[in-house]
């Protein structure tokens, strides 16, 4: 798993393409592309802290 | 059923070239590209399991709400394989299972009630979580202000 520390806002994210990131307070503190990964990682802190975004694709069509 | 009024900025993504570690950069600028989303917070619950606060991409041009098999396999659903599969945006068709989740939106104590919906689970690739027009553009009047990179949910009254 690549390691990443960045602060980010709720509002703005900064990270891999395409990756799966578990954010504590405001901080990366892991990415992936294994959203399962990622969901389990961030079901160790508590949830009023904590979020898993996704840094999207620029210029994507999904489904 | 209790929906309340969102109203949210687009996200914005600074996307790095995984390789590099550097901001993808566009061509014609030579700034990094940055690109805004409606994006909703959402967490996701089944029979078995609750997720973790997530996001998904409010998306217009899917039918209904899709999530990544390895999410579903989190959540523990049950997955059935559906009749037909999905048609991608490139032409493509994907096999697909069906399931069903229950979907609560907000965050920071604001929430809606749980919102029960049927979810496609494609047996390949790794979307993000897309909450298409069913049932959520049914039951909210969903405003985009791209120019002020805004968007509105209000629930729908006739």
């Amino acid at each position: 798993m690549p390691e990443v520390s960045k602060t980010i806002k709720i509002s703005e994210i900064t990270g891999p393409e395409g990756q799966w990131l578990v954010v504590v307070k405001g901080k990366v503190i892991a990415s992936s592309d294994d959203p399962l990964e990622m969901f389990r990682l961030a079901e160790k802190y508590p949830e009023d802290d904590t979020v898993v975004s996704r840094v999207l694709y620029p210029h994507a069509s999904f489904f | 059923m209790k929906l309340v009024d969102f109203r949210f900025n687009y996200k914005k993504s600074v996307a790095l070239d995984p390789s590099t570690k550097k901001p993808i950069v566009d061509a014609s600028t030579g700034k990094p590209v940055e690109v805004y989303h409606p994006i909703i917070p959402i967490i996701l619950s089944s029979q078995k399991k609750r997720s973790p606060p997530t996001e998904g991409l409010l998306d217009s041009g899917s039918d209904g709400v899709v999530i990544p098999k390895r999410i579903a396999e989190y959540l523990e659903l049950e997955m059935k394989p559906a009749d037909r599969p999905m048609r991608v945006a490139d032409g493509k068709d994907i096999d697909r299972f069906t399931s069903k989740v229950t979907l609560i939106i907000g965050r920071a104590g604001r929430y809606c009630d749980p919102i029960e919906v049927e979810v496609s689970i494609p047996v390949e690739g790794n979307p993000p979580i897309l909450i298409g027009r069913e049932p959520i553009f049914r039951l909210f009047t969903i405003t985009f202000v791209d120019a002020e990179n805004r968007f509105e949910l209000k629930p729908y009254r006739k």
